[in-house]
């Protein structure tokens, strides 16, 4: 789940590991992921190999991609934020973004059963809805993905040089690199691989982290404590906590059902996988940020003085666990990092390749489909490295922008899946009146009711324009091979 | 010691209209402070650490005073703020709340229509044309 503020570490409290330690971690983990980046890497000889895994992921790898996917590096420092600025109401709104798991569970497996040669979701849009429907949907996408992208890479640089005193350029370098290497050899089989190792890693992490706390410290003792100094916190008419209940859930529905990492994965699993994995993806997912979000709720019951509210979970688990929680949590959030970026980074190259280059270029080979993906993971790793490397803080706040904007895309995905009546103009409108209402509610009111009000405008005017305007599309069209009908969607009747 | 390394003040010591309860305190280093305390006004101590701010949250409406203590390895006092930080909290009224939340749980409700009507019929095999 990605929203807010990890971009103001700048100044946070002394390293808590010895940089000599971060160094050799990063070093064994780094040549640990690129070494399994090529040996999954071995089976993609084909472009399908490359992009989508071959069609044929299992459950096990398929879910642990999911959860992976889901827990970045905000998961683990966000989630204890939300802890502490919206109280227990904030700990339960960001685990809903795991709904958005649950609700993507079935249109998964309906993506795979429409679209069995697809790679993307701008590729469902444009042949759904047309260029007008396409091109707003691309151009969000794109500021989504790649906002993701940079944010993600300055984060990587910025908490571990708070966690192990490494210069950011460096970590951030390293972790860009790192990503970007076994991604480029492995493809969609090295990130759905690595996820599954990273999963395991990241969910063991917090059951050790959440056992120290709870050994520490009761839930007792957390209540009477946050009733005493923030009782706020614990109130259940907490306005601002209110509002974001549902922003935040359709913020997740917003990330999920238009982000190109989730429809990848659609498309990568074995039919009839995806429904199942997505929505046990989401069962394992839903607990993480109630764990992270504990730990910000016990900092004041452990008299661990925060300054700043989203470095309360490393601090917490640090001062609980010592050295070895410290060396935990590092290893937590760089398999965190690893197991976003790469995703992003193969899943914006299918993009690039599918509907920016094949587009312009005309129907393309296995082999000139794998070298146009080979350029855009390269390039798209120098361009988020060159971002980020004058680690400007404002840029990672762009990313919250992309709220309002995938709140409004929710209804033009969901109605175009599912009914025939949806055209052009009300996916168009929709996802146009939505952005807008959305980010002008962003800036009068505040982050939480961005997404939400995206959302909901959107959904009124994709409502409206549906029974102004309907149509007939026909979703046979949908599984012709995509140079058929890419360019102009058949409609039926 | 000169004056500058004891005197302790807040960075700002008004906050007006705090709607969601919660804000970052800041006062300049204390030379030899090992530790800060921050102290409300029934002298709950809120904060005690290293770094000269703190993160206070959870806050309920009303006026709020905060005072920063600067301890050095023996536990005494060197410094204190003369002026606390008066914080006024006014939460964003429970209507525009609920409002808000009637708003998302009737997105959610057509959503989950939504997803239901069309799985079932996925699930049939026939298309939602309806």
């Amino acid at each position: 789940m990605n929203t807010i503020d990890f971009c103001v570490l700048a100044d946070a409290p002394d390293a808590i590991i010895r940089p000599a330690a971060g160094y050799a971690l990063l070093a064994a983990f780094g040549v640990a992921w690129i070494a399994l980046g090529f040996w999954w890497g071995r089976r993609a000889k084909s472009y399908d190999g490359f992009a989508v895994a071959g069609r044929n992921v299992g459950l096990a790898l398929a879910s642990a991609t999911a959860v992976a996917t889901w827990i970045t590096s905000n998961t683990v420092m966000l989630a204890p934020q939300f802890a502490l600025e919206l109280g227990v109401w904030g700990a339960l709104a960001y685990s809903t973004a795991s709904f958005g798991l649950f609700a993507f569970a079935p249109m998964s497996g309906r993506i795979r059963r429409l679209m069995p040669r697809g790679y993307t979701a701008v590729e469902f849009m444009r042949r759904r809805y047309g260029q007008l429907g396409g091109v707003p949907f691309l151009v969000i996408s794109f500021f989504y993905a790649l906002t993701w992208l940079v944010s993600m890479s300055m984060a990587g640089g910025k908490l571990l040089n708070v966690l192990s005193g490494i210069p950011y350029e460096v970590g951030m370098t390293v972790v860009v690199s790192v990503c970007v290497g076994y991604t480029l050899v492995g493809g969609m089989y090295a990130v759905i691989g690595t996820d599954f190792i990273q999963s395991l890693i990241i969910l063991a992490g917090l059951v050790v982290v959440a056992g120290a706390v709870l050994s520490n410290v009761s839930v007792a003792e957390v209540h009477q404590t946050l009733a005493v100094e923030r009782p706020m916190l614990l109130s259940f008419l907490f306005p601002a906590a209110l509002m974001a209940l549902f922003n935040n859930m359709l913020f997740g529905f917003g990330e999920i059902f238009h982000s190109n990492v989730w429809w990848s994965r659609a498309f990568s699993m074995r039919e009839g996988v995806g429904p199942k994995a997505y929505a046990l993806g989401g069962l394992l997912w839903l607990p993480v940020p109630i764990v992270a979000g504990f730990l910000g709720l016990a900092a004041p019951a452990l008299e661990i003085g925060i300054s700043q509210p989203d470095t309360a979970g490393p601090l917490v688990a640090a001062t609980l666990l010592g050295t070895g929680g410290a060396v935990l949590v590092f290893i937590v959030v760089f398999c965190s990092l690893a197991s976003s970026i790469d995703s992003l980074l193969a899943a914006t190259s299918d993009m690039v390749v599918t509907d920016v280059v094949e587009p312009l270029a005309g129907t393309m080979g296995d082999r000139a489909k794998r070298r146009a993906a080979t350029a855009s993971i390269v390039g798209l790793g120098l361009m988020a490295w060159a971002v980020a490397w004058p680690n400007v803080s404002d840029l990672a706040r762009v990313l919250f922008f992309a709220g309002p904007l995938v709140g409004s895309c929710i209804w033009p995905i969901l109605g175009g899946l599912y009914f025939r009546q949806p055209g052009p103009i009300a996916a168009c409108g929709a996802m146009s009146a939505g952005s807008t209402a959305g980010l002008v509610a962003y800036q009068t009111i505040g982050w939480f009711v961005g997404s939400l009000i995206g959302a909901a405008v959107s959904g009124a005017v994709f409502a409206v324009l549906v029974w102004w305007k309907p149509d007939n599309f026909d979703f046979r069209t949908l599984s012709a091979e995509p140079s058929a009908s890419c360019a102009n969607p058949k409609q039926a009747g | 010691m000169p004056e500058a390394a004891t005197a302790l003040k807040f960075q700002q010591q008004h906050f007006d209209e705090v709607s969601e309860g919660h804000l970052s305190l800041k006062w300049n280093e204390v030379e030899a402070a090992t530790e800060y305390r921050v102290v409300d006004e029934r002298d709950v101590t809120m904060y005690r650490g290293h770094v000269p701010q703190a993160f206070i949250s959870g806050l309920a409406d009303g006026e709020h005073r905060f005072e920063v203590f600067a301890v050095d390895a023996r536990g005494e006092v060197l410094a204190e703020t003369e002026t606390p930080a008066t914080v006024h909290v006014q939460h964003w009224s429970l209507t525009s709340a609920f409002g808000l939340f009637a708003c998302g749980a009737v997105v959610l409700v057509s959503v989950l229509l939504v997803l239901l009507w069309g799985a079932r019929h996925d699930a049939d095999g026939t298309e939602a044309a309806a």
